[in-house]
């Protein structure tokens, strides 16, 4: 009995000396915090780069950390202005969980740089977690408006929260090799409707052997797509749900009849059960010897343009087929139009070095498109000229080796100026609850749980709902 | 005879009957576990194989060769976490629950009240103090931040008041006449005849500190500090709908747990079956 | 479950042995009612506090107003939340008798005597180690289109077979029958325990008094396992409502709102929408609710447990 009191004893005093040393671990985080200062101060001497040996830490996920494009972007930080970028890891939070982020901004964590969608940033704007930049711009002397236009994340209160850094417009990816083996000719810019595209996909269908002509993920978006296109909007002029508006009774079934009735795509259902992931389309692999793959095969994904950041990737993805890109389809009868959603940088008031924070913000803002991961910059002050250049120069040889992906392709589904550009969120009162009230109760339709009518009347009352809740809180 | 052969058809038929029940609870790790050692396309053929048909290490190789996860750290820091937690538990909870059993202060029966009444609050709604909490306490982002809590677990000061109670108190009672402190009868007396109820906090302890999810989702943010728990799940986000990794993940998670049980569970059977809960 | 509550001490003054005992018993607990003060106490009365302010974010504190009751009665206006409500208490319904009766029926046709009872033993209580955001994917392949539970139903003939985590009508009780599966274990463990102390002289008796096997359950393991039955009730009503991480690993409440219960929508309120006061005041009804059941079941005791 004494051995064994003795020996919990000694566990304890471990225990013990093991918080000692966590105090005195921290206590050394806090010394080489202060030597990080003292650099700071004197490396403001240079004129060229006012903030060079400053750190920076920007919150990101793992993905986005680990990932070469990040990597690129804190090295051209550290290039152009000598600051450094330090990542502190914070996982996504799924649907309904916790944004820790925002929790830890709530909190006051130290943070100076963060990214997200203008709709994304709206919620951290409500937080009041957000600097405003206008001062900072002024500041600088900078003109953001010039650059941005548009694209600038501008909130109800009229102050600009963040520099845009890129475009994200869906567009409609194919597979060359389905078409190819379908002997179908390619989609082309003109004249490429929704019409035309169910069309097609039909054609490239064949469901025995496991090709699908089109896929379509879970997104919010998928479900009000075509009345969003169709000129519906999400609110009314007095502020409440414009749901029952029948272009989005129409959009519900047409989107979910593209699987269940047209079964040119994976129904509802089958998605639902994850029999396909998310990114099935560039997941089929390398035909055996008697050309069959592995995994289904997809003839046309229409989503945003962040996919094409995968098509280099051979080693994630390998694949022995090229991937063309077409714009996104439209109705019928209307303009073309397509989604996009804006990513954006901001600085937390959290930040204790903000002119720093701007100014690499700026950098980023304004120079990630040119890293060569086929983004479509944000800026709105580029001539023709430039934007030829950068497709041709740059966006080009990204997909050189995998797909061949022409400056022409290129041009008709990113930088075509007379195409509507509408937004893929929904942004308004109570949006991310709007959101989530869509992704809830369209599958419900889409998987025969729940009449058409039904559905759009939850959707409707449901939006309403929310839309009162927070205005009266 | 007749009679005796009749009773052991009829023990037989209920072992049967047992065993598929338990075949059933344990069918989902038998899945699991298969199917951490097949290629990712044949964990979801049909028929289902409990035997997989190619057996392969290339699960197991993604997670451990994989440069953006530190699976070796994970366990690490899992491992010292639990570590010290049950350390730290078994210290505190068994002196405080010997506090509420077998010595009398006034406030006694109403503190212990107040205590119970904190088994029933809702978690979530504790989140965000709690961050602020941690964050003036410095320990945010550290394993204290996920240690500390645990350790003022008010379940386990319960059970182990009530096995305390449960040893009769002429026994404590006489040693105080002979002079002996509380301190002596409890590590002396108490301890070594409360050991398993002890073993059985510690197991369960064990398992609720090696699966908390939310705890170091929330509190941890530096990848190399992380959780297994949360660990794996980073991993299977990041590898979509590869099951054959995510089922490896799920599968290294569960190991340690089990071979912990199987250690300990002579101990702590006899813990829970021999009143740690009956009070 | 004999919380043996000490008889008020008596108030006249204590003698210095008393006050000795006294000072000594705070000295034993109170390293522990700091870290509980610290970690449980003060953001419990925050959340209390919160409940009756009209706080969203905490960060924007500039409008900060007492709205009394205000938070409770939008709640109980709330036709989502009172729906959330009611899945929590269909939810509690399910799960408690089953997971009692389920862990009581396994541990008696164990205790009657079978062979490889460690064995049997072991494989009932292995779910409620396993981790369940690790454990969900198994469920979700296992109950998916390819999985078993389709082909089977396949196989005898249901023309519409059923996917029960993405069934509006089914998901809730699948979350449900998945939770106890989980938890079984701890129940079915305490029950052995409590059967292995039933005296066999009484079961002996009531066989030779001409008992049925059911009399025999009913008059004489019955009773004799009331405290435990009492303990593991309380305790099962409590996890019923602490559901957060089942739910969301397994369907993150959906098809539709067919599984956002009360912990679910309690999350999405202060963590979707960050209506903090808001979720603080429906964690504290919750917490009402269980407090309430608890002291009900307290002073029903005395009915059907005997000690």
């Amino acid at each position: 009995m004494k051995k064994q009191f003795a020996l919990s004893m000694a566990v304890l005093m471990a225990a013990t000396s093991f918080a000692g040393c966590g105090a005195s671990g921290s206590s050394v985080a806090a010394s080489s915090a202060a030597t990080e200062n003292t650099t700071t101060e004197q490396a403001a001497a240079n004129p060229d780069m006012p903030y060079e040996g400053v750190t920076l830490h920007y919150a990101t996920t793992d993905t986005a950390a680990t990932g070469a494009e990040m990597l690129d972007v804190v090295a051209m930080v550290k290039e152009k202005t000598g600051i450094n970028i330090e990542f502190t890891i914070i996982p996504n939070p799924k649907e309904g969980e916790v944004d820790k982020k925002l929790v830890s901004l709530q909190a006051g964590d130290e943070l100076d740089l963060v990214y997200g969608t203008t709709a994304q940033l709206k919620t951290y704007y409500n937080a009041g977690v957000l600097e405003p930049v206008d001062q900072l711009a002024a500041d600088a002397g900078y003109d953001m408006a010039a650059v941005f236009g548009e694209n600038l994340p501008i909130y109800d209160d009229g102050k600009t929260y963040g520099l845009p850094a890129f475009n994200d417009i869906w567009v409609t990816f194919y597979n060359k090799n389905v078409f190819d083996a379908a002997g179908v000719a390619y989609p082309t810019a003109d004249g490429w409707t929704w019409d035309k595209y169910v069309e097609t996909a039909k054609q490239l269908t064949d469901i025995d052997n496991n090709v699908y002509g089109s896929l379509m993920l879970d997104y919010d978006v998928y479900n009000y797509m075509l009345a969003i296109q169709k000129g519906a909007t999400h609110y009314k002029e007095d502020g409440t749900a414009n749901y029952d508006d029948p272009r989005f009774k129409e959009s519900l079934e047409f989107y979910y009849g593209l699987g269940n009735t047209e079964k040119i795509q994976p129904d509802s259902t089958t998605y639902a059960a994850g029999v396909f992931p998310w990114n099935s389309f560039v997941t089929t692999g390398v035909a055996d010897e008697n050309g069959k793959y592995g995994a289904a095969q997809f003839g046309m994904f229409v989503c945003g343009g962040w996919v094409a950041s995968m098509l280099p990737n051979a080693e994630k993805y390998p694949r022995d087929w090229e991937c063309g890109i077409a714009p996104m389809p439209y109705p019928e009868g209307e303009e073309p139009s397509t989604f996009a959603v804006t990513g954006c940088y901001a600085i937390p008031t959290t930040s204790k070095n903000k002119a720093a924070a701007f100014e690499a913000l700026r950098c980023i803002a304004e120079n990630q498109y040119t890293l060569g991961y086929g983004r479509v910059p944000a800026r709105k002050d580029l001539t023709d000229e430039e934007v030829l250049k950068y497709v041709e120069d740059t966006m080009v040889p990204t997909y050189a080796d995998t797909d061949k992906i022409t400056a022409e392709m290129l041009k008709d589904a990113w930088f075509d100026s007379n195409r509507t550009i509408l937004s893929e969120k929904v942004v308004g009162p109570a949006d991310v609850t709007i959101s989530q009230i869509w992704t809830s109760e369209g599958p419900l339709y889409g998987q025969g749980q729940q009449d058409i009518d039904k559905t759009i009347e939850n959707i409707q009352n449901r939006s309403n709902e929310a839309i009162k809740e927070e205005s009266a809180s | 005879m007749n009679l005796r052969k009749r009773e052991r058809i009829g023990k037989w038929v209920l072992t049967i009957v047992m065993l598929v029940l338990g075949v059933l609870c344990i069918y989902p790790f038998l899945f699991m576990i298969a199917s951490t050692f097949k290629p990712s396309g044949d964990v979801l053929s049909t028929p289902l194989q409990l035997i997989p048909k190619n057996f392969t290490l290339m699960n197991i190789e993604t997670l451990f060769n994989n440069e953006y996860y530190n699976f070796g750290d994970w366990y690490w820091n899992t491992i010292v976490m639990t570590g010290i937690t049950l350390l730290l538990k078994l210290f505190i909870i068994t002196i405080t629950a010997y506090g509420f059993a077998k010595i009398r202060f006034p406030g006694r029966d109403a503190i212990f009240l107040v205590l119970l009444a904190g088994l029933m609050i809702p978690g979530d709604i504790m989140i965000m103090p709690r961050y602020i909490i941690f964050k003036n306490l410095g320990i945010l982002n550290t394993m204290w931040s996920l240690i500390l809590p645990a350790a003022v677990d008010v379940y386990f000061v319960f059970l182990l008041r009530q096995a305390f109670v449960a040893i009769p108190d002429s026994i404590s009672e006489a040693a105080r006449i002979d002079g002996c402190s509380h301190f002596t009868i409890y590590r002396r007396m108490i301890l070594p005849l409360a050991k398993p109820s002890i073993t059985t906090m510690l197991l369960f302890s064990f398992v609720w500190s090696w699966n908390d999810y939310m705890g170091p989702y929330l509190y941890i943010s530096d990848l190399n500090k992380q959780m297994l728990s949360v660990g794996i799940k980073l991993f299977a986000a990041g590898q979509a709908q590869d099951y054959g990794a995510q089922m490896a993940g799920a599968t290294i998670v569960l190991v340690p747990v089990i071979v912990a049980f199987f250690f300990c569970q002579r101990y702590f059977i006899e813990g829970v079956t021999s009143g740690a809960v009956k009070g | 479950m004999s919380t043996r509550i000490h008889a008020a001490l008596p108030h006249k003054k204590m003698s210095n042995l008393e006050k000795k005992e006294a000072l000594t018993g705070y000295l034993f607990v109170t390293p522990y009612l700091i870290a509980f003060v610290i970690f449980t106490g003060i953001p419990f009365v925050s959340a209390f506090l919160l409940s009756f302010l009209n706080v969203k974010y905490i960060t924007k504190l500039d409008g900060l107003k007492f709205v009394g009751l205000k938070n409770f009665v939008r709640m109980f206006a709330s036709e989502e939340t009172m729906a959330a409500l009611g899945r929590t208490a269909i939810y509690s319904l399910i799960y408690v008798p089953v997971i009692m009766v389920l862990s009581f029926g396994l541990a008696y046709l164990l205790n009657k005597g079978v062979f490889f009872k460690k064995t049997i033993r072991s494989m009932v209580f292995l779910p409620y180690i396993s981790n369940m955001v690790a454990v969900a994917v198994v469920f979700q392949l296992l109950l998916g289109p390819r999985g078993p539970f389709y082909l089977l139903q396949k196989f005898f003939g249901v023309e519409d077979p059923v996917l029960p985590l993405l069934s509006l009508k089914w998901a809730l009780p699948t979350v449900v029958l998945i939770s106890v599966w989980k938890s079984i274990g701890l129940n079915f463990l305490t029950y052995l325990g409590a059967l292995q102390g039933v005296p066999v002289e009484l079961v002996e008796a009531a066989q030779i008094d001409g008992a049925s096997k059911w009399q025999q359950i009913k008059n004489v393991v019955l009773p004799a396992v009331s405290p435990t039955t009492f303990f593991l009730l309380i305790s099962s009503i409590i996890t019923s409502m602490q559901n957060f991480t089942v739910i969301q690993a397994l369907t993150e409440g959906k098809p539709g709102q067919s599984t956002v219960v009360m912990s679910v929508n309690i999350v999405r309120t202060a963590f979707t929408k960050y209506e903090t006061s808001y979720a603080a005041a429906q964690a504290l009804v919750m917490f009402a609710i269980v407090m309430v059941i608890t002291i009900i079941q307290w002073y029903g005791q005395k009915k059907w447990v005997n000690y």
